[in-house]
């Protein structure tokens, strides 16, 4: 089998899709947004690349959170009273996220951690 | 360079990374060096994220075989 | 410091002429049956850098050229050749069994485009339900609408996995392995990987080439033939799929 030229790499490797570079490169872009940005990688971001890990992970947390909460709605398990509580502090930590992230110049888009897959845990 | 040959190099390029950063044979050397620690935590992130998900598809299988309405835990 | 770029088979083959990182020469270290392909490193770090990745790259499809090779993860960086050698000879066995396993074969990669119609990343609704009503909402209101926003996505999900799956499944007949992953991102239907006889490449990409015929709603994009990345087991493996089963799958 020969062997990719090397100076782009491109040679060879595009079996089908010319048509719709365009989107697909979009789409790829934000597959591997949950990576901190490596081809532009820079030392003096690891504080923000850290800002970002641990918002992420927060980030992480308050959704199977939430998600449990809405499958016990779902089961009947909880109180009108809980629903309300429960509701008022997801809002809460929605807002508390929201200030955070503006403070450390980060947008939903970087936190995102690709749960697509992982859609239905919980 | 023509828009069509720069656009399948990016893409090209960001399927390229997919595999050479996330894949192939992930081996703790002596030291394992990449761009910063952060990246040795991600890398820890997605295995455990993949456990959850595994555990999680072991339970539902348990669950469905045993045709028991188990209780949500976490 | 050394860094390595792949475990190979016949380790008697002469290294190929392909510089290395930095332009250093390839060093070939042999453990019985099988060799990690290395070169030696000046730099504390490896940044990856375009230029970077490609000579990784290229290193391991030359070294695809005349031998089974397993590549290796983009920075992997030992002290020495000792710990390089003491690295074969702990996970000997399971080099051997994946280098079997691949002998042959090229992974392909595979990702479909959609456009369903409540395509819309359902947390984009959210925000913008949130940002305007935040004051007024009542918790109860709030998770109400979440839990609709979830049912929504998961009927999505589904309708999702069901399309993903009848086109995996012709493809997947042409493979001896494959992964695969639904909706990585909202519009990203499918995203996969095929292990694929060298020989069969070609009707492969015939396959996808009719599947875009059949299903012109939908973009499809398959790239390769690549080093069988996602096919490596040995190590810490990471292989998230909707079948974890066939990923570990023999032929």
């Amino acid at each position: 089998m020969p062997v990719a030229n090397h100076e782009g790499g491109t040679e060879q490797k595009l079996l089908y899709g010319s048509n719709d570079l365009e989107a697909f490169a979009a789409e790829l872009e934000r597959a591997g947004s949950a990576l901190p940005q490596r081809v532009n990688a820079d030392p003096d971001k690891v504080e923000r690349g850290l800002a970002k890990l641990v918002l992420t992970l927060i980030e992480l947390l308050r959704q199977l959170l939430e998600r449990q909460a809405i499958r016990r709605i779902e089961a009947g398990s909880l109180s009108d009273e809980e629903i309300e509580r429960l509701g008022q502090t997801f809002l809460k930590l929605d807002a508390r996220m929201g200030e955070l992230k503006r403070a450390f110049g980060l947008g939903d888009e970087d936190l995102n951690l690709n749960l697509g897959p992982l859609g239905d845990l919980m | 360079m023509s828009q069509l040959v720069a656009r399948e190099k990016e893409v090209t390029l960001l399927d390229l990374l997919d595999r050479i950063l996330n894949k192939g044979v992930i081996l703790w050397g002596d030291v394992t060096i990449s761009v910063a620690d952060v990246d040795l935590i991600y890398l820890g992130l997605k295995v455990l994220l993949s456990s959850v998900e595994t555990a999680e598809r072991m339970r539902k299988a348990k669950a469905q075989s045993s045709m028991q309405n188990m209780p949500c835990n976490i | 410091m050394i860094y390595l770029y792949a475990i190979t088979d016949r380790p008697e083959r002469p290294i190929p002429a392909e510089p290395g990182l930095e332009g250093a020469p390839l060093i070939n270290l042999v453990c019985r049956d099988i060799a990690a392909v290395a070169s030696h490193l000046t730099m504390v770090k490896v940044p990856p850098a375009e230029a970077n990745l490609w000579r990784h790259e290229a290193v391991v499809e030359a070294l695809m050229v005349d031998r089974t090779v397993l590549p290796a993860r983009f920075g992997t960086v030992f002290t020495d050749e000792a710990a390089i050698q003491g690295t074969l000879a702990v996970h000997y066995a399971e080099f051997e069994a994946d280098l079997k396993r691949v002998c042959g074969r090229v992974e392909l990669g595979l990702r479909v485009l959609w456009d369903d119609n409540d395509n819309q990343p359902l947390d984009a609704n959210h925000k913008k339900r949130l940002n305007g009503q935040r004051p007024a909402i009542s918790g109860r209101a709030y998770l109400l609408s979440r839990l609709e926003e979830e049912r929504q996505a998961q009927a999505q999900r589904q309708r999702a996995k069901a399309l993903a799956k009848k086109l995996h499944t012709l493809l997947t007949q042409l493979a001896t392995q494959s992964t695969w992953q639904v909706l990585v991102t909202p519009r990203l239907l499918l995203t996969a990987a095929y292990l694929v006889e060298r020989e069969r490449v070609t009707s492969f990409q015939r396959k996808v080439e009719a599947l875009s015929t059949i299903f012109p709603e939908l973009h499809f994009l398959c790239t390769g033939p690549w080093p069988p990345y996602s096919f490596v087991t040995a190590g810490i493996a990471m292989i998230p799929s909707e079948d974890m089963e066939n990923a570990r799958s023999q032929p």
